[in-house]
């Protein structure tokens, strides 16, 4: 049974053939990709969170799928910097390092939602005198935005 | 820069370490953090005082 209504489904047709400008890559990190969960809690949210994903990769011919078994090939998991799992890389025409850590689920479909559209177009919505001070930054930021699905 | 979404509730280990009690929780760098949606100008200031600003001294901590 599909997580995306008909309706949702729809929307989201819409708005990625609307927004999207580059090919995205959902490159999806999780111990096993091959749609058998381990037997735990955490290999079932993962299957799930595959399966949103590729909903979603269905709904766009800009949108790819890409599942990495982080078992199989941990070198992958360890060049996006990922070390929990499941997680989620939003790749555009660049790697723009965003990351999403366990189920776009409820309210945070939205936001893959927006990540998706943000890789595509490679910028985001900030206003000038933002960016100018962003290109100023001495140092690295790492951003972590905790959320929930409610 | 990196942007990481985190679903607290299935980290509750880095929910715990970061004291996540209410979302959205913005954490940079470890160092600097704030609470709930904020103007861009707060976002801004937050993402200067954690990473520093080329010209300005260099932030403590």
């Amino acid at each position: 049974m599909p997580f995306l209504s008909d309706q949702d489904a729809a929307f989201v047709r819409d708005r990625l053939a609307r927004e999207m400008v580059d090919p995205v890559t959902l490159e999806f990190f999780a111990p096993t990709t091959s749609g058998l969960a381990l037997p735990t809690d955490d290999g079932q949210i993962a299957e799930y969170v595959r399966q949103i994903l590729g909903e979603v990769a269905s709904l766009s011919p800009l949108v790819t799928l890409v599942p990495v078994s982080t078992l199989a090939d941990p070198e992958r998991a360890r060049a996006r910097g990922i070390a929990r799992t499941p997680a989620t890389a939003i790749l555009g025409a660049q790697d723009y390092g965003l990351r999403f850590y366990g189920m776009p689920a409820g309210y945070e479909f939205a936001t893959l939602l927006e990540m998706i559209v943000a890789a595509s177009r490679g910028r985001g919505e900030l206003s000038p005198s933002t960016r100018e001070v962003l290109a100023r930054l001495r140092g690295d930021a790492h951003i972590q935005v905790f959320v929930t699905p409610t | 820069m990196r942007a990481d979404i985190v679903e607290a509730s299935e980290f509750p280990d880095l929910a715990e370490r970061y004291g996540v009690y209410a979302v959205p929780k913005v954490v940079i760098n470890d160092v600097v953090e704030f609470v709930g949606a904020q103007p861009e100008e707060v976002f801004v200031h937050s993402l200067v005082q954690a990473a520093g600003e080329a010209g300005s001294p260099e932030p403590s901590g």
